[in-house]
């Protein structure tokens, strides 16, 4: 049964289109991956679904119910829950009470006014919240302030305010991004662990993420769905090759060999998603300057992230060695 | 049910909140303010400052006009005293009613911006009661100068029931005139009151609601709450408040004057609340106690008295401190206020209590370094 249904939504900005026709169905308990260039719209997309922009024609359906004209947090009261690109925490507070909020949130409801009995009485959401904390392994650090975590237990934290909701539907939009190796396996691990039960949108680079996590991919490119399918169908399905390997984003200057993400040798290096941003961080990672044309990335195809591959990548665009 | 859920922290901050503010007087005795008018404007400016803490030092609203309030809560209490009785119970329950409702009013329109444009809503909000006050309704408020008692008044209760006297009568709690040390005690209780539903603010549900809405808002839309109306609710209580201790200013001198509607009445509220500690529970009493004794040492000085105070200098000394010491006293006064302001504001960006919280730090922490200080930092808040 789709638990989301979205039907021709258009969204413009001034002479931009950034949704053009957009449908999607969202099964119930599945992980649906939305991929795409940068901007496909993505990130367009989900702001419709949470209230935060409202599509100009076209309807949003959770549950039986259109999500349009509604607030932000009516939309959550009715089980969705959101992860930002950059984590939106109470910073100021202690890990503990960032959690116990959204409990309350789902306790208590929208608006309700408990100034007389101190937070200490209402063990059961604490207990809640203590639950999801341990879940996410996050229990020891309790009460630290938010402030002083780590970008990667930011991001788990966030993730632990929304599984509390214990959200019908819940929104991540790219939960790896800027993260180590390391925690982005952490989260895809997380992810694979915790609230299984819980429908998913995630809007992800990493392609790697994408694949080990998706039962449906959704391919966005120029605010249309290009297609949509099981992850096998889509990685080779000769459209998206075209969407992101035939397109004109990030283009590479001297580009004339590359590989694309199955690893088939096309006439011209390009960038997918996320393989810039992999591409410096590999780099910096190894210390090492990167030589490139100013205003240029250096492209490479693929979710490829060994070093040998983006030298190789990058001698084969440049006909030099990416580091001095 | 009144105590049982505080943690041991809070019953010990609440009991000795109490008894240094029933032991102010003596307290007070060492640096001379041991004067029941002082004493009652340290009260009634501190349960001020404790109101528009919980606006600003949790929620984050920074209101520039929460004098008008003020203002509001003394008319309120006078014409109680004209009308009805010369009993402050009535006078007070009024006061603290009318600013609710002018705050609930107020607040729904000023809240429906955030940041800057809120400050600057409310201080045009402010400004427009001031100048109502001043003159248009001077029906109500009596203009310039001011509400004031009458011989003629209607007090209606007290004419069936009390003996009428010749003169104007006086303020009086069941028959016990409020001037004086009872009329310090009577505001001292409220004080110990206001603080206590404060601090179960603070620690409540709503409390941490309130503080996550000035931590950020846009989380708290998307996590499922409604938050104009948690920030309303503060908003009137915090306008309550300072009706209570508009009130109050009544029951102690039972006359109310545009004056006290000011933007300037408005300004040393947000400093007294930001020199104590915005957020922490006993900072903004603090810092307005400070404000207020300070303001009342140095506004009464003046060049020929700072003359007399240096006399046992040489004549050319004498004269180069007046010289110097001179604008910043009497009615230089607040631009003394404006230096202290700017070096707390720089130097000690949380207040009197990051002060206080950094000697105790300091103390506690030598040897341990950082992991002290910030229990102690911890502990004062």
């Amino acid at each position: 049964m789709a638990i989301l249904e979205v039907k021709d939504v258009n969204k413009a900005f001034g002479g931009l289109k950034a949704l053009n026709a957009v449908n999607l169905s969202v099964e119930e308990g599945t992980v649906h991956a939305i991929i795409g260039p940068n901007g496909a719209g993505k990130s367009t997309l989900l702001n419709c679904f949470v209230g935060r922009l409202i599509p100009d024609t076209g309807s949003v359906i959770f549950n039986g119910r259109s999500l349009l004209g509604i607030k932000p947090h009516e939309i959550n009261q009715t089980g969705v829950a959101r992860v930002f690109q950059t984590p939106e925490i109470f910073t100021d507070l202690s890990i503990l009470e960032n959690v116990m909020i959204p409990a309350f949130a789902k306790v208590d409801g929208s608006f309700r006014i408990n100034a007389w009995k101190t937070v200490g009485t209402r063990g059961e959401v604490r207990d809640m919240a203590e639950k999801v904390l341990e879940e996410v392994g996050l229990q020891e650090k309790r009460d630290i302030i938010a402030s002083s975590l780590s970008r990667g237990d930011k991001r788990r934290l966030e993730m632990a305010m929304c599984l509390v909701q214990d959200p019908k539907l819940l929104l991540l939009d790219e939960p790896t991004a800027g993260m180590s190796r390391a925690d982005t396996n952490n989260t895809v691990d997380l992810l694979q662990r915790v609230g299984t039960h819980i429908t998913k949108i995630v809007i992800e680079h990493d392609m790697h993420v994408v694949f080990s996590l998706a039962d449906h991919i959704s391919v966005l490119a120029q605010g249309t769905v290009i297609a949509g399918g099981k992850p096998e169908d889509i990685k080779g399905n000769p459209k998206v090759q075209e969407a992101y390997l035939g397109g004109r984003t990030h283009e590479c200057r001297n580009g004339e060999t590359g590989r694309n993400g199955s690893g088939a040798v096309r006439g011209r290096l390009f960038l997918l998603p996320g393989a810039a941003e992999l591409l410096r961080r590999e780099l910096y990672r190894s210390g090492r300057q990167l030589r490139c044309e100013a205003g240029r990335d250096p492209g490479i195809a693929g979710p490829e992230r060994r070093r040998q591959d983006v030298d190789a990548a990058y001698h084969r665009a440049h006909g030099r060695s990416a580091t001095a | 049910m009144m105590f049982g859920d505080l943690t041991r922290n809070d019953k010990l901050l609440f009991l000795g909140f109490t008894i240094a503010a029933l032991a102010m007087p003596l307290l007070a005795w060492p640096v001379g303010a041991n004067y029941p008018d002082l004493l009652q404007k340290f009260a009634i400016y501190g349960i001020f400052a404790i109101g528009f803490n919980i606006l600003f030092g949790l929620t984050g609203y920074l209101s520039f006009g929460h004098a008008a309030f003020l203002g509001v809560g003394s008319y309120a209490a006078v014409w109680m005293f004209k009308g009805v009785t010369m009993n402050v119970i009535p006078a007070v329950i009024f006061g603290v009613m009318v600013s609710g409702l002018f705050a609930a009013l107020i607040g729904f329109v000023s809240l429906r911006r955030s940041g800057i444009y809120f400050s600057i809503l409310t201080l045009a909000f402010a400004q427009m009661s001031y100048n109502l006050a001043y003159s248009v309704l001077t029906p109500i408020t009596n203009g310039e100068t001011g509400l004031q008692l009458r011989q003629d008044d209607a007090r209606i209760l007290d004419r069936m029931f009390v003996e009428q006297t010749e003169g104007l009568p006086s303020t009086n709690l069941f028959g016990l005139e409020m001037s004086g040390y009872p009329g310090f005690y009577f505001c001292c209780v409220l004080l110990i009151v206001a603080f206590f539903i404060a601090l179960r603010i603070q620690r409540s549900p709503f409390g941490m609601m309130l503080r996550a809405i000035k931590t950020n808002q846009v989380r708290m839309n998307y996590t499922g709450f409604n938050t104009r109306p948690y920030a309303l609710t503060a908003f009137i209580i915090s306008g309550m408040y300072a009706g209570l201790a508009g009130s109050l200013l009544a029951v102690t001198d039972p006359l109310a004057g545009a004056e006290r509607m000011q933007w300037t009445a408005s300004g040393e509220v947000v400093l007294m609340t930001i020199l104590g500690g915005a957020g922490t529970l006993v900072g903004p009493i603090l810092g307005a106690g400070l404000i207020k004794y300070f303001e009342n040492i140095f506004s009464s000085y003046n060049d020929s008295l700072l003359a007399e105070s240096f006399s046992f200098l040489p004549d050319f000394l004498n004269d180069a401190l007046v010289f110097v010491i001179g604008p910043f006293v009497g009615e230089g006064w607040s631009l003394l206020l404006g230096i202290v302001f700017m070096a707390i504001v720089i130097f000690l960006p949380g207040g009197l209590m990051e002060g206080l919280a950094r000697i105790h730090g300091w103390y506690r922490g030598r040897g341990q370094g950082d992991a002290g200080r910030n229990v102690a930092k911890q502990a004062a808040e």
